[in-house]
């Protein structure tokens, strides 16, 4: 069954919500939905796969379909 | 600003980056130093500006200083003090997905209002830059907060000088206040919305680095801690060095008290 977010009697605030008043904005969000790590064992399965996917790799970490 | 700065320094008049950074942002401060280095921070610094404690290589890293500067700061009639470590290079405003350089003492004066709102707020102080990156943003189940409640805080330390405690120990002196206050039930705030650029330990010359970093220097530090807090720090290891592994969580229950 698919859970549903259960109401609450009251509104509770959140700790952020409850103290962070009158203070600085803070609106950042996460860019990404999904972050991987994936490791090879050789630097030919790397190539192999930068190959297929149609990347090149020179960080520790890429954006897919970024512009 | 209401509360005064003090930055202790040791060997590094050279690099002096806190001191470049507020300097920068004309933000008023003191640097707190050992008598036999006066006249080499006296050449790029203006003496008003430059604090002398009155002992010299107690062989006990910062905490002396540390301590000195937090009776100071009470005999000048301070609340609070902002104690800041001597290699840091910039300061963050965190919003809009940009960590922005501030301008301004517009964070410092914004933490100090925010700490003013609570009784029991020990310490409060600034996530370094580097952990706010790789913390919160490409990491889609997280969502950035302003602050964290009760956790450690290093390098750049709002503290409230009526606490009953001070510094001790020669090793991870911030780590052991952190929990010695946390553990009376005091509440820390370490804030992410605003930031700091620290060096990384052991990049610069000067500080404490050779005097306790040398030999088995890291395998001491984190014995002293752990016999220090037994019961909530453990061994590890991290980048295969030895690392002291903290649990905060016995103190996610401490709740800020409003003034």
């Amino acid at each position: 069954m698919k859970s549903e977010k259960q109401l609450q009697l009251f509104e509770i605030p959140s700790l952020y919500d409850e103290h962070w008043i009158d203070m600085p904005e803070f609106k950042n969000t996460a860019l990404a939905v999904k972050s991987v790590h994936v490791h090879f064992k050789s630097e030919d399965d790397f190539s192999v796969f930068c190959e297929k996917l149609g990347i090149k790799i020179n960080s520790y970490s890429i954006w897919y379909k970024s512009e | 600003m209401k509360y005064p700065i003090y930055i202790i320094s040791k060997g590094r008049w050279e690099s002096r980056l806190t001191s470049k950074a507020l300097e920068s942002l004309k933000i008023p401060y003191r640097i707190v130093i050992e008598p036999q280095e006066f006249e080499k921070y006296a050449s790029v610094i203006d003496d008003d500006k430059i604090l002398v404690l009155p002992f010299r290589n107690l062989g006990q890293g910062s905490i002396p200083a540390r301590n000195w500067v937090w009776e100071h700061s009470i005999s000048e009639g301070h609340k609070r003090h902002w104690i800041l470590d001597d290699n840091i290079r910039a300061f963050r405003y965190w919003n809009q997905n940009k960590r922005e350089k501030v301008s301004d003492d517009m964070i410092f004066s914004e933490a100090e209002r925010f700490c003013d709102r609570y009784l029991n707020l020990a310490l409060a102080g600034f996530q370094y830059t580097m952990f706010a990156v790789t913390e919160s943003l490409y990491h889609g189940n997280f969502t950035p907060k302003p602050f964290i409640l009760n956790t450690r805080i290093y390098s750049c330390i709002l503290i409230d000088n009526k606490i009953p405690f001070r510094w001790r120990g020669k090793y991870n002196e911030d780590t052991d206040l952190s929990l010695r206050v946390l553990k009376a039930g005091y509440c820390t705030i370490l804030f992410y919305a605003f930031l700091c650029d620290k060096a990384k330990t052991m990049t610069m010359k000067g500080g404490n680095t050779k005097e306790l970093y040398d030999g088995d220097g890291r395998k001491e530090m984190m014995e002293s801690l752990i016999k220090q807090h037994p019961d909530c720090v453990r061994a590890g290891k991290k980048w295969g060095r030895c690392q002291h592994i903290v649990d905060y969580r016995p103190f996610k229950g401490n709740k800020l008290v409003w003034a």
